[in-house]
């Protein structure tokens, strides 16, 4: 299957826009220039009326999926807070494809999601990255399972667990519960080498410690919820002490830290800003923060935690960035390359570049114009319109 | 960058006061003697003003009572999970951000002791910073591991008995101590011990590693912790020492480190029913060392350190140890001495210069210099309250 993309604006995020046409061959990027020599045997010509051609946006942090919209109680699958440590449980388990909001978040869009656990518990569980699919299966879905581990501090597991009446009802309690959760991970790497070591079969398997070992190893990141600038230097300590990659999710304070964040050298993904100060830890949220990041060259994605801030708007967020002063080139990109870096899928999405998967989007006009539509989407080059 | 302050009224705490210059060179104090001739970058003159060394909080809650907003969501100050919290640390729950402490630094306290709170018979550990707001929070820590706090009384009653009648009697707070110390030293005996966090920390003290401070008020109180650390070998650190005066001979026999305060509170707990202004005055008359004063913020605001110590004079604390209460004092219960809490040559330059004596309660700070930087200047910001 070979398709031809003409009369576009080529929005690479990798070099300066330019009129010209793309071709897919077979779900890949083929070729990107001015004018496509090999044009032959293609078996559909897009025109894309002067449109903009884009990469599809990549929500690197979002429960699209797993809190269902208007689907109450039944088909909240958000919070596992029975236990504040719930590594052993996966968002993946808990998606539902037939959320009405995907299909709302490819019209705007976006087209990549990390679906991720809620923030009630100091160790929440694993996440997953998915793309658009005509279909409702979650196997047609899948990008990468098991790529994170969520965890979160402040001022939820606060609320959620005071009212158990169980550790932590503190920020202080919260950090103990993390620390343990990686101590426990090296006592029981310990404990396999022991049983390796001595030849004998390994009969403790923990699910739980499992994750903690994948998190140690430096398999999969921590993607910790922060909001506080004392969160986030805390988690950062936590980073340094057991020596693991992260994430810092939110970080609606990490300007008053700065320094310490890129000195750290952790990526965040910054928001939902466009949303209510709801909780005493927004009170400082800022636009601001956007292009503050820009500025100081901080890896970062804009990010909607769908739907605390619906995933298909997540484009007009980033607009009023620009409206802030944020650059708007830059913030195409905190849709899409930086993001993909971010996920580590960067290899194969977040940018239009030969070999890349044709995960694309035309529009008739700056998405971040709130009457620009997308005329066009294609995912992996499997025409969606 | 150095600084030279001439002609003042010079409090050197550890010796008899004098007129004379100070000389302060990358961030130490080099001399402070009658006069001093030498080439500075900057020059004070503070002829008929006072000097003195930065006062030293060595019992307060900045930072983990949040009091920016005073909401729940804020305070960290105890993890009443579990009365045994021994893990938990201050540091994971300090707000740098809190106004507490741009409020100490505008009343000359430069370096603070801060403490997780008394709900839990073993709270956690704390931590000291040097209240230099210039440089990020990691960097203001001067003692990571600066005491153990432990309660009894009251406190751990009341929280316990609400949260799933865990402790209904002091009977219970004190085994719940001594089964823990218990709990420790079997760890330590075990041949194979996975890591665990709470054992570590409770055995720090058991070796003498870690100063156990125990939140007292009543003189029978006292005599327990006494009796317990007896059995277990170790000495305890009094916090609040309310009725102290009752056992005044007993804890100078034995030598033992009394932080007294807040003297000026409401009695609202019948465990502070017989506080009195007399009680440094008692003890330091029975042969108590090193007295503290402490404020315990935000109990009373923390300005309130030297008018503390202003009324314990009055009531029968002697002058010099009065000073000494609310510098050097502190420092050595803290094990800090050789750092700070005096105007000795080679200690941290932590200096306030003010206009009438420290005693003198209508004195105002005119400067405070952190680690030979001038923090906070009355000219150029005014009087914090």
């Amino acid at each position: 299957m070979r398709t031809l993309i003409t009369n576009v604006v080529v929005h690479t995020m990798t070099s300066e826009p330019f009129k010209g046409e793309v071709l897919i061959e077979d779900g890949v990027i083929k070729e990107v220039g001015y004018k496509i020599k090999n044009r032959e045997n293609c078996d559909e010509t897009i025109d894309g009326k002067c449109g903009m051609l884009m990469p599809g946006f990549i929500d690197a942090h979002s429960h699209i999926g797993l809190n269902p919209d208007g689907q109450g109680y039944e088909y909240d699958d958000t919070n596992e807070y029975s236990d504040p440590v719930t590594s052993n449980v996966r968002s993946l388990d808990g998606f539902s494809p037939s959320d009405i909001s995907i299909p709302e978040a490819a019209k705007g869009g976006v087209m990549i999601y990390c679906v991720l656990t809620g923030s009630a518990n100091p160790v929440g569980g694993l996440s997953f990255i998915a793309k658009y699919a005509k279909k409702k299966n979650v196997r047609e879905m899948l990008i990468r399972e098991d790529n994170g581990l969520k965890m979160a501090t402040g001022e939820n597991p606060k609320r959620v667990y005071s009212e158990q009446k169980k550790m932590p009802v503190t920020r202080m309690g919260t950090a103990a519960v993390i620390r343990k959760f990686f101590f426990d991970g090296k006592n029981y790497i310990e404990k396999k080498k022991k049983a390796e070591k001595e030849d004998k079969p390994f009969t403790e398997h923990d699910s739980k410690l499992e994750v903690a070992e994948m998190v140690l190893s430096k398999k999969i990141p921590a993607r910790i919820h922060c909001h506080r600038a004392e969160d986030i230097l805390t988690a950062i300590r936590i980073k340094k002490e057991f020596d693991i990659d992260m994430v810092i999710e939110h970080a609606t304070e990490y300007i008053k830290v700065k320094d310490e964040v890129k000195e750290a050298g952790v990526p965040i993904l910054l928001g939902p800003i466009m949303s209510s100060r709801s909780k005493v830890e927004l009170r400082d949220m800022t636009f601001n923060s956007y292009r503050i990041a820009l500025e100081e060259g901080i890896l970062f994605g804009c990010m909607s935690d769908h739907p605390v801030f619906p995933s298909e708007v997540l484009r007009l967020q980033a607009g009023m960035a620009c409206n802030y002063g944020a650059d708007e080139n830059g913030m195409l990109k905190s849709l899409t390359i930086m993001p993909a870096k971010i996920l580590n899928i960067d290899n194969e999405y977040g940018s239009i570049e030969k070999g890349k998967n044709a995960n694309l989007c035309i529009w008739n006009g700056h998405p971040f114009d709130a009457r620009s539509k997308t005329i066009w989407n294609s995912v992996d080059g499997f025409l969606e319109k | 960058m150095s600084i030279l302050i001439k002609n003042a009224t010079i409090h050197p705490v550890t010796s008899k006061e004098f007129i004379g210059d100070l000389l302060i060179d990358n961030a130490k104090i080099v001399d402070c003697s009658h006069k001093i001739y030498a080439h500075a970058d900057e020059i004070i003159d503070a002829t008929g003003l006072y000097c003195y060394p930065g006062m030293i909080e060595e019992h307060c809650h900045i930072g983990v009572h949040g009091e920016k907003t005073n909401q729940a969501s804020d305070n960290d100050t105890n993890e009443w999970s579990d009365p045994i919290t021994a893990q938990v640390r201050a540091l994971d729950g300090v707000k740098p951000f809190d106004p507490g402490f741009k409020e100490a630094i505008g009343a000359g306290v430069t370096t603070l002791n801060i403490y997780p709170g008394s709900a839990n018979p073993m709270g956690g550990i704390g931590i000291t910073l040097k209240n230099d707001l210039t440089v990020t929070y990691e960097k203001r820590i001067i003692k990571e591991e600066s005491g153990f706090k432990m309660a009894m009384g009251e406190n751990p009653k009341r929280a316990h008995s609400e949260n799933g009648n865990k402790i209904i009697t002091r009977m219970a707070t004190a085994e719940k101590i001594r089964s823990a110390f218990r709990k420790a030293l079997d760890y330590d005996k075990k041949e194979e011990k996975p890591y665990d966090m709470q054992c570590e920390a409770i055995l720090k003290v058991l070796k003498g590693e870690l100063q156990a401070h125990v939140h007292a008020h009543q003189a029978d109180d006292i005599m327990t912790v006494l009796r317990i650390f007896d059995e277990f070998g170790i000495k305890p650190s009094f916090e609040h020492t309310t009725e102290g005066h009752l056992v005044a001979d007993e804890l100078a026999k034995r030598d033992i480190k009394c932080a007294v305060g807040p003297l000026f509170t409401a009695r609202y707990k019948m465990e502070v029913n017989r506080r009195t202004l007399k009680t440094p005055g008692i003890l330091e008359k029975a042969g108590v060392k090193d007295i503290t004063l402490i404020t315990d913020h935000p109990v009373i605001p923390i300005n309130n350190l030297p008018i503390e110590a202003a009324l314990a004079c009055k009531n029968g604390l002697s002058k010099e140890e009065a000073l000494r209460s609310i510098t050097i004092n502190p420092a050595i219960n803290l094990g800090l001495d050789n750092r700070i809490g005096s105007l000795d040559i080679d200690k941290d330059a932590d200096i306030i210069i003010t206009d009438r004596e420290l005693l003198d309660p209508t004195h105002r700070v005119l400067y405070t210099f952190v680690n030979g930087k001038i923090a906070y200047s009355m000219k150029e910001e005014g009087l914090i309250i």
